[in-house]
C-alpha cells in the first residue's frame, strides 16, 4: 500500500492546508497586534484579507465595473476572478469578501493538487522528496501569501498549472488555447501563455505551413478572454483599452519611451529602490525592497534552470513571459511595486527551488523552509496591519 | 417731490446728455468711462474685505440637454444645489463649496484658500484610491503647496457670484502672487488692454440704464496654446438708480454672437460701504462647451441659453476675517495630508502622510515622510552613474553571450 503523501490529491491538499494555516495565523496576529504608523483604526478581520488590490476585486464583485479615465478605476482588474466570486455570492449568499476568499482558496487547493500531479509525471521515476519540497516551496515562499487573499493570483496559478499539465499530457491545441484564453481573462499576463502554446503548436505541426495555419487560428483563441473583456469595455464604456489606459493612475509616468527603455535595460527599477531610504529604515521587512529582490531572484533562478536544462522549453517560455511582461510594462512606472506578487505566479521558479532544496541536506532544507515560513507569516501580519505590503 | 428724490432721477439723463454732447469726440478717439460709472468702479476697488455666502443652482435647458455631451453636462450640473462661500481680506482669499449628493454620504465640502504665502485645498471626503485600498473612507484630505510651484494660469477659486456681479477677484496663480485688490470687471478689462467702444443710454425692462461697450483681444481658447487672438465684446449695463451698479453684463464673440448674459437684481448696500451688491444673479450661457479640459472653447453658439446658473445670496459680511481663517488645517486623526509647503519640495505634490491617532506622533510621521521624500530626490541624482554602469555591463554581457554562441557554432561546424 502506498503512503498517503505519495498520492497527489492528499499531498496537495495537505500542503495547501498547512501552509495556508500559517498565513491565516499571520493575518490574525497582524489584525490583533500590528498597528501601522498612519492608520487610526483598522477594518474587521475578514476585510484584512481584502486590502489594497483585493479591495478592487471586492468592489467589482459587489457592484460591478465603473470607469472614470481621470482616476483609478476597477477596469484595470480583469474579470474572471471577480466573476467567479459573483457566482459564489449568487449560489451561497456569501458577501463579496467571503465569496472571493472561497474562490481564491478553492483555486489554490486545486492548484496544489494539479501541481502534485504535474510533478509526479514530470520526471520518471518520480522523486517523492523533490515533489514534496517543490510543493512546500510553492506554499511557503513569502510572496505566496497573496494566493490566500482576495487576489486573482491563485486562480491564475491554477490555470497555468492546468495548461502545463495539458502540455504534459499532450492535449489537443484547441483545448490548450481555450485554457490560455481563460487565463487571459484572469490577469493581463495571461497572454504570456501564447509563447508555450506556439512552441507546442510548432512541435505538433509537421510542416511550417501547418504551423502558420494553426497559429492564425489558435493564437486569437488563446486571447479570447482578453478580447471578450475588451469587447465588454467597449460596449459598456466605449473604450476597449480601458484596462490599459487606466494604468497611468498607478505609479509614475515615464517621461518618454527612451527614458523608460534605458531604465529597463540598465535594470534601474530593480536597484533604484535601494537608493531610497525606506520609511522604517533598512530592513528585510521593507516590502518595496523585497519586491525588487524577489523578482530578481526569480529571474536568476529561471536563467539558472534554463542553463542547467532543469526546465523544459514550455516551462522556460512560460516563466520568461510571466516575468518579462510585467517588467517591460509596469516595472518602471510602479518602481517594482507588486513585482514579488507577479513573480509568485511563475510556477517554474518553484521547480528550481524544489530541486535545489532536494539536493541540500534535510536539516538545511528544513531550516530554509522554516525561515521562509517565518517571512510568510510575518508579511501576512504586516499586510493585515495595513503596512504597505503590495 | 423732494430734491433728494429728484436728483437720482435726473442723474442718468444728465450723464447721457454729457455722453451725447461729447459723442463725436468719443467715437473718434474711443470712449471714456463716464464719471458716475468711474466712481462706481472706484467704490468696487475700495472694497477691502467681504465674505459672501450664496446658493447656486444650474439648470440645463432642453436645447442644452440635446447639444452638450452627457458627461460634460453631468459635470456642469453637478450634484444639485451648491452652497458656496467666498471671502477675501488683505490679499488673502478663501472659498468653500458644499454639495449634497443623493447618497448616504454626508455633504461634500471643498475648500480652497490662499493665506498670502501658501495655497490650500481641503475635502471632507477622501477616497483613498492612492493607497490602493478601495473602501472609500470619509477621511479629510488637505493639500498645501506654494504658488511658485504651480502653473501661473492655474485657477482654483470658483467665483461665479463675483463674475456675475461684475467684480473681478484674482483667481489665477499669477494674480494671487502679486498684491491685489478686487476690481470692477470693466476696470480689469481696461487694465488688460481692452478699450472702450461706446457709451450710451439703454432701456432694459422699463429701466433707463447706461450702456458701456468695451472690446478686448484675448488668446484663442483651445487644447493647444495659440498665438491667435480673438475679439470679445462686453456690454455693461449700469443702473443709475443704484449708484451705477452693474445690472446686466453681456459677453459676445467677435461675430457679435451672445455667449453669456448675467443679470443682477435685489441690490443691497453693504454695511459701512457705498457699494451696492446684488442678492440675485442669473447667468445664461449660450455657447455649447467643447470639453471640460478646454475651458473657453465651444462647439457652437445657440440663439437661446443652453444652461442657466441661478445665484441667491444668503449673507454678506464686510467684517474682516482674521488671518488664520485663510489657512486650512487638518489635525483630525486619520486625515490625509499632501504637504508641499517644505522648501525642498519642487512641484505641487509633496510629502504625503496620514495624521496619526496620537497627535504627539505627528512630527515623527512628518519627519519620516520628509526623509523618504528627500531619499527619492537624492536617489534620482545618484542613479545616473549607476544607470550608465549597468547599461555598459548589460551590453558587454550580451556581446559576450553572442561571441560565446558564435564560437560554439563554429566549433560544431568544424568538428567532423
Amino acid at each position: 500500500m502506498k503512503a498517503w503523501w505519495s498520492q497527489p490529491l492528499l499531498l496537495g491538499l495537505f500542503v495547501y492546508a498547512w501552509t495556508s494555516g500559517i498565513v491565516v495565523l499571520g493575518i490574525s496576529f497582524g489584525h490583533q497586534f500590528v498597528a501601522p504608523l498612519q492608520e487610526t483604526s483598522g477594518p474587521s478581520l475578514p476585510e484584512k484579507f481584502s486590502a489594497y488590490d483585493g479591495g478592487w476585486y471586492k468592489e467589482i464583485a459587489a457592484t460591478g465595473y465603473h470607469y472614470d479615465p481621470n482616476q483609478q478605476s476597477p477596469t484595470a482588474f480583469f474579470p474572471l476572478f471577480p466573476l467567479l466570486g459573483r457566482g459564489v455570492m449568487y449560489i451561497t449568499g456569501l458577501g463579496p469578501i467571503g465569496a472571493l476568499l472561497s474562490v481564491a482558496h478553492i483555486c489554490l487547493a486545486a492548484a496544489f493538487v494539479v501541481a502534485a500531479v504535474y510533478l509526479r509525471d514530470r520526471r520518471l521515476p518520480s522523486d517523492q522528496s523533490t515533489i514534496s519540497l517543490t510543493l512546500l516551496a510553492l506554499g511557503l515562499m513569502p510572496a505566496t501569501f497573496f494566493f490566500r487573499m482576495t487576489y486573482s493570483e491563485s486562480t491564475f496559478l491554477l490555470l497555468t498549472l492546468v495548461f502545463l499539465r495539458g502540455v504534459q499530457r499532450e492535449w489537443s491545441l484547441p483545448v490548450l488555447a481555450l485554457i490560455a484564453g481563460l487565463a487571459s481573462a484572469c490577469r493581463p499576463v495571461g497572454v504570456g501563455l501564447l509563447a508555450p502554446l506556439l512552441i507546442y503548436a510548432w512541435r505538433c505541426s509537421p510542416r511550417c505551413r501547418t504551423f502558420l495555419a494553426r497559429t492564425a487560428l489558435y493564437a486569437p483563441l488563446a486571447c479570447w478572454g482578453l478580447f471578450a473583456y475588451a469587447a465588454f469595455l467597449y460596449f459598456q464604456f466605449d473604450e476597449p483599452l480601458a484596462f490599459a489606459k487606466i494604468q497611468v493612475h498607478w505609479g509614475r509616468v515615464a517621461p518618454s519611451w527612451t527614458v523608460k527603455m534605458l531604465a529597463l535595460l540598465s535594470y534601474q527599477p530593480i536597484w533604484e529602490v535601494f537608493l531610497w531610504q525606506p520609511v522604517a529604515g533598512w530592513s528585510v521587512f521593507a516590502w518595496e525592497q523585497v519586491n525588487a529582490v524577489y523578482f530578481a531572484v526569480s529571474a536568476i533562478l529561471i536563467l539558472f534552470g534554463t542553463w542547467q536544462r532543469r526546465l523544459n522549453v514550455y516551462e522556460t517560455s512560460l516563466a520568461v513571459m510571466l516575468l518579462l511582461i510585467p517588467y517591460l510594462t509596469r516595472a518602471y512606472e510602479m518602481n517594482m511595486a507588486s513585482s514579488a506578487r507577479f513573480a509568485a505566479v511563475a510556477f517554474p521558479v518553484y521547480l528550481i527551488v524544489g530541486e535545489g532544496l532536494a539536493r541540500l541536506p534535510p536539516a538545511v532544507s528544513a531550516a530554509v523552509l522554516g525561515i521562509s515560513a517565518f517571512f510568510l507569516g510575518a508579511f501576512s501580519a504586516l499586510f493585515a496591519g495595513g503596512h504597505p505590503v503590495f | 417731490m423732494s430734491v433728494a428724490s429728484f436728483v437720482p432721477r435726473l442723474a442718468p439723463a444728465v450723464a447721457c446728455g454729457i455722453v451725447v454732447i461729447a459723442g463725436c469726440r468719443l467715437h473718434a478717439q474711443g470712449a471714456e468711462v463716464p464719471e458716475p460709472v468711474r466712481l462706481a468702479l472706484v467704490r468696487c476697488a475700495d472694497l477691502r474685505a467681504l465674505a459672501v455666502t450664496w446658493v447656486q443652482t444650474v439648470e440645463a435647458t432642453p436645447i442644452g440637454r440635446a447639444k452638450i455631451a452627457a458627461d460634460l453636462l453631468d459635470k456642469i450640473l453637478g450634484d444639485g444645489p451648491v452652497v458656496q462661500q467666498m471671502a477675501f481680506c488683505n490679499g488673502r482669499i478663501y472659498s468653500r463649496r458644499e454639495t449634497q449628493a443623493e447618497t448616504s454620504w454626508p455633504p461634500r465640502t471643498y475648500e480652497v484658500a490662499f493665506d498670502g504665502k501658501l495655497l490650500y485645498t481641503a475635502h471632507n471626503l477622501f477616497y483613498s484610491g492612492d493607497l490602493r485600498n478601495r473602501g472609500p473612507r470619509d477621511r479629510p484630505y488637505l493639500h498645501k503647496w506654494s504658488p511658485q510651484n504651480d502653473a501661473p494660469e492655474a485657477s482654483y477659486f470658483p467665483d461665479d457670484y463675483f463674475r456675475a456681479a461684475g467684480i473681478r477677484l484674482p483667481t489665477r496663480i499669477k494674480e494671487l502672487a502679486s498684491s491685489w485688490h478686487p476690481q470692477a470687471e470693466l476696470s480689469a478689462l481696461l487694465a488688460e488692454g481692452g478699450r472702450m467702444e461706446a457709451v450710451g443710454p439703454a432701456e432694459l425692462e422699463g429701466r433707463r440704464l447706461m450702456r458701456v461697450q468695451a472690446k478686448r483681444q484675448c488668446a484663442a481658447a483651445g487644447p493647444q496654446p495659440s498665438l491667435e487672438t480673438k475679439a470679445i465684446q462686453y456690454d455693461f449695463y449700469f443702473d443709475p438708480e443704484w449708484d451705477y451698479t452693474l445690472r446686466r453684463l453681456e459677453i459676445r464673440d467677435g461675430a457679435g454672437r451672445l455667449l453669456t448674459r448675467s443679470d443682477c437684481a435685489e441690490f443691497e448696500q453693504l454695511d459701512g460701504q457705498r457699494l451696492q451688491t446684488p442678492r440675485l444673479c442669473r447667468v445664461e450661457e449660450y455657447a455649447v462647451p467643447r470639453a471640460a479640459e478646454e475651458q473657453g472653447s465651444f462647439l457652437e453658439v445657440c440663439p437661446s441659453p443652453v444652461y442657466i446658473k441661478k445665484i441667491q445670496v444668503h449673507t454678506f459680511d464686510v467684517k474682516p476675517w482674521p488671518d488664520d481663517r485663510f489657512q486650512l488645517k487638518c489635525l483630525a486623526p486619520g486625515a490625509y495630508v499632501n504637504d508641499a509647503s517644505f522648501p525642498e519640495i519642487k512641484g505641487k505634490d509633496g510629502v504625503f502622510y496620514q495624521v496619526p491617532a496620537d497627535p504627539q506622533r505627528l512630527d515623527e510621521v512628518i519627519a519620516l515622510r520628509r526623509a523618504l521624500y528627500q531619499g527619492w530626490r537624492s536617489a534620482e541624482k545618484r542613479s545616473r552613474p549607476l544607470r550608465v554602469l549597468f547599461l555598459v555591463l548589460n551590453g558587454a554581457s550580451l556581446a559576450g553571450l553572442g561571441v560565446y554562441f558564435l564560437v560554439r557554432q563554429r566549433k560544431k561546424v568544424r568538428s567532423p
